[in-house]
């Protein structure tokens, strides 16, 4: 009987580890407040230290939005320095983005890396 | 002289548009992996991939974030990112090649095209060889391919507790836009 307990309850939590659902990002507090071109910046200078401190870490990124696409996902835009911009890829149930060309916006995401740009994942706007 | 400054500048400017217009980019290329197992099958996508192709020396250059895949299950992402490529020591995977056939970029049409060349994943760089295939049309062209890749290869090991779960080898298609 206590075996059969124990099985059920190690079966149902398996199960639930299976399923879980992703942290929603919005509960998340970030790791980092930082501007656009703080954290441009950093990565241009030195992409394996900058690595360091971001990559993987919910970042809250405050810059001016240069550009938005609408693919898959929608995709934001932030002006940083030089050739270096943000890229941060909204998460896919995130609606109402019009008219955010040349606005302000602060961003919270996950930091995936440097392409050309720095990479945000899963983002929302605040 | 003056004559002379304005030929060398005009010069230069169009050996540099040219340079520019020879070599393309796409920002947001798509990457699929897929792996067909048993007990699961598992699919990831990213459209964080940066791919560089120049048609004047054939050379093709791809740089994938390894955090930017998105799993069907929280569980699966965190697994391969911390148990199997431990993308937080190594947060890319990296292609570079050359095509090796003689092809026509510029011309619109469709052409397919071997390319060989070094991937490395996880720390560990092997030699590839891929088909890619190139839609050209008067505005755009798309790059396309499909290979499968050994795990082993790249020294990522699966615990043997989920080898019904996980494919020996897996089917990567990248697909870039210029």
């Amino acid at each position: 009987m206590a075996i059969g307990m124990v099985a059920v309850v190690a079966i149902s939590i398996g199960v639930y580890l299976y399923n879980k659902p992703k942290k929603d990002i919005a509960r998340v507090k970030p790791d980092f407040v930082l501007a656009a071109g703080t954290l441009t910046e950093e990565y241009s200078i030195n992409e394996q230290k900058a690595n360091q401190s971001y990559l993987g870490k919910v970042l809250q990124v405050e810059g001016t939005v240069l550009m938005v696409e609408q693919a898959e996902f929608m995709v934001i835009t932030l002006e940083g320095v030089g050739l270096c911009n943000v890229r941060a890829e909204l998460r896919k149930d995130f609606a109402g983005t019009a008219n955010l060309e040349g606005t302000q916006v602060k961003i919270k995401g996950r930091c995936t890396g440097l392409l050309l740009d720095v990479v945000l994942n899963d983002c929302i706007i605040l | 002289m003056k004559n002379i400054i304005a030929l060398v500048v005009i010069g230069l400017t169009l050996q540099l548009s040219a340079e520019a217009q020879t070599r393309l980019l796409d920002r947001a290329g798509k990457v699929r992996f897929y792996s067909e197992a048993p007990v699961e099958n598992i699919e990831a996508t990213t459209n964080q991939a940066l791919g560089v192709l120049d048609t004047m020396t054939n050379k093709v250059a791809v740089s994938i974030l390894m955090k930017g895949f998105h799993f069907e299950k929280a569980l699966m992402e965190e697994h391969f990112n911390e148990n199997y490529v431990e993308s937080d020591k190594y947060p890319k995977a990296t292609f570079t090649g050359t095509i090796m056939d003689e092809v026509d970029l510029g011309q619109p049409g469709t052409v397919e095209a071997k390319v060989q060349g070094e991937m490395t994943i996880h720390g560990v760089t092997n030699p590839v060889e891929a088909v890619i295939k190139f839609v050209i049309t008067e505005e755009k062209m798309t790059a396309t391919t499909t290979f499968m890749i050994k795990v082993a290869d790249y020294k990522i090991k699966i615990p043997t507790v989920v080898v019904n779960n996980i494919a020996e080898e897996v089917e990567v298609t990248a697909n870039f836009n210029f």
